[in-house]
């Protein structure tokens, strides 16, 4: 009786894990799974490809001085006359 | 009910209750032989945990299925000279295990073919398939005979021998290869031990089995016959699937991931009855060893002498009961983790899912036998040294190794408890990664996908602490 209760103890104490988690499963709970499925889920950035930041970049800190065929199409640029002036 | 919050500290005070009481553990037998640093029981916890960490990494980092091809890398060819060789030297075996069996010492330890059947075929050769993919195709008496046979009648009789008479039936699946399994289950576990053990009784059976295996491959077909009702053929096929190793019928030979050949493994009548066959008689083997079942088998065994049984049939019916009961206990567990499966979504039938998941078995299977038998191979194996010198145990040595001996000391208890503990829980690992990876491949719900995957936790957590109870209860 003794040797029996011993092994039957012994039996409990190793399958208590198992059992533990098949209570905790009997009871539709599913510990971690939003942790699982969020960790699972996939990311966006990578290291190789990051995301454009929806804030646009602050402007630089330098600029380059207009020059060149650019500087006298812009001197010789005129404001277009009004829409409903070319029209009539 | 326990607040789930409070279920770690639970299970925490219960485990430390256990460390204050140790009593039961150190009735463990292996504890005396081992002197293990800590409580048995204390590893089906850790192995517990390390399946969980297992569970999590999975889930987080294996994010797409893996397993469902076997991504093959071509080696090199074989030469057709070495299936041959391979052929013929299995055949030779077989005539040198039925030869010493009926004409050798009717002593056990003596002649080749008690060692030869129980450790190098039964046990070797399992592991054997592991490590070099499906060696026993080449190898198997019974196949080569017949491929033997049918050449040499193609070329007598072409007509008669150009195809089987008779067609496989699709409804009988793998279930003769079940039966020859229990039958040999039976054969080792629970007939009269003076019998079993006999080398004529098991020449004669394995001339049976030969002859059998014969006419069925008359019948349906070598290949078709070979692939679903040899018993052996199929088991050793099935744990092949878990090598890197693979030969197309080419004679091409590849590397592939480990495990890879499994999830194509052809699902057929009676294909999870074999993977639960080989799970549940290796744990009957390991039950009938321990306290539980020699405090118990009487009463049994007295529940058939009052039906009107004499002595030996009372034993074997109460050891058959057992075994039957124990492969119908791995089947139960099995089903019962599918049924929590299909619990998260009923897309999918019951049937489907244990069929989709059925592989994920085959390396507990595998860890299953390995842990139980290990010692078994370690140490038995070696009276081949001397058996090989002289088969038959009447005094010969033909080459000069017959005064070898078993050396005990070459593992300790403590290095083969451990070896036991590894295989269990790298076996079960295993199956959680290909369930894992099929539960990928099936759902397209990342959430359904994980949660399917807690219940199969649940079975390899059941799986794992049943089978290092068993391993550390043998000889209680």
């Amino acid at each position: 009786m003794g040797v029996e209760f011993s092994a039957v103890l012994s039996g409990i104490l190793f399958l208590l894990p198992a059992l533990a988690l098949a209570v905790v499963l009997l009871l539709r709970r599913y510990p971690g799974e939003r942790t699982l499925a969020r960790l699972a889920a996939p990311r966006r950035s990578s290291r190789w490809a990051r995301p454009r930041a929806s804030v646009p970049r602050a402007a630089r800190s330098f600029s380059v001085a207009v020059h060149g065929g650019l500087l006298i199409a812009r001197s010789l640029a005129v404001r277009p006359p009004p829409a409903a002036l070319a029209a009539s | 009910m326990l607040p789930t919050r409070r279920m770690p500290s639970a299970l925490g005070g219960l485990g430390i209750a256990a460390l204050l009481f140790p009593a039961s553990a150190s009735a463990h037998g292996i504890v005396g032989k081992a002197d293990l640093p800590i409580p048995v029981w204390l590893f089906s916890w850790t192995a517990a945990i390390v399946l969980v960490v297992s569970f999590v990494a999975l889930s987080t980092l294996w994010r797409t299925p893996q397993l469902q091809g076997e991504h093959r890398r071509r080696l090199f060819v074989m030469p057709a000279i070495a299936a041959r060789l391979a052929s013929f030297f299995g055949m030779g075996m077989f005539v040198l295990v039925v030869y010493a069996g009926f004409a050798g010492a009717q002593v056990p330890n003596a002649n080749l073919a008690v060692t030869f059947i129980y450790v190098v075929f039964w046990v070797g050769m399992p592991v054997a398939s592991v490590l070099f993919g499906d060696i026993f195709k080449a190898l198997s008496p019974w196949r080569s005979c017949a491929r033997l046979i049918r050449w040499a009648g193609r070329r007598v009789l072409p007509r008669a021998f150009a195809r089987a008479p008779l067609r496989y039936p699709g409804w009988l699946g793998v279930w003769p290869a079940v039966a020859a399994l229990v039958g040999f289950a039976w054969l080792e576990l629970v007939y009269v031990p003076a019998d079993r053990d006999h080398p004529s009784t098991l020449a004669a059976l394995s001339l049976a089995y030969f002859l059998a295996m014969l006419a069925g491959m008359a019948l349906f077909g070598v290949e078709e016959w070979d692939e679903r009702a040899d018993g052996f053929g199929v088991y050793f096929n099935l744990l092949s699937r878990i090598s890197v190793l693979c030969e197309d019928a080419c004679g091409v030979v590849y590397r592939r991931r480990l495990s890879s050949g499994l999830p194509g493994m052809p699902v057929r009548a009676g294909t999870i009855a074999l993977v639960c066959t080989i799970i549940g008689t290796t744990t009957f083997d390991g039950l009938s060893n321990g306290g539980v079942w020699r405090t118990n088998e009487p009463h049994l065994q007295s529940l058939f002498a009052d039906l009107g049984f004499s002595l030996t049939p009372a034993i074997e019916l109460a050891y058959s009961l057992g075994l039957v009961l124990c492969v119908a206990l791995i089947a139960g567990v099995y089903r019962l983790g599918i049924v929590g499966v299909r619990s998260v979504n009923r897309r999918y039938g019951s049937t489907q899912l244990s069929h989709s998941f059925a592989h994920t078995l085959v390396p507990i299977g595998f860890a299953y036998v390995l842990a139980h038998y290990f010692s078994l191979l370690i140490w038995q194996g070696q009276a081949i040294g001397y058996l090989a010198s002289d088969p038959l145990g009447n005094g010969a040595n033909i080459f000069g190794t017959s005064a070898y001996q078993i050396d005990y000391k070459i593992i300790s208890y403590a290095a083969i408890w451990y070896v036991q503990v590894a295989a269990l829980v790298a076996g079960h690992v295993g199956g959680l990664a290909l369930a894992h990876d099929r539960a990928l491949a099936t759902y397209s719900n990342a959430q359904e996908a994980i949660r399917s995957q807690y219940w199969m936790l649940a079975v390899m957590v059941a799986f794992t602490s049943f089978g290092l109870w068993l391993l550390s209860a043998v000889g209680t």
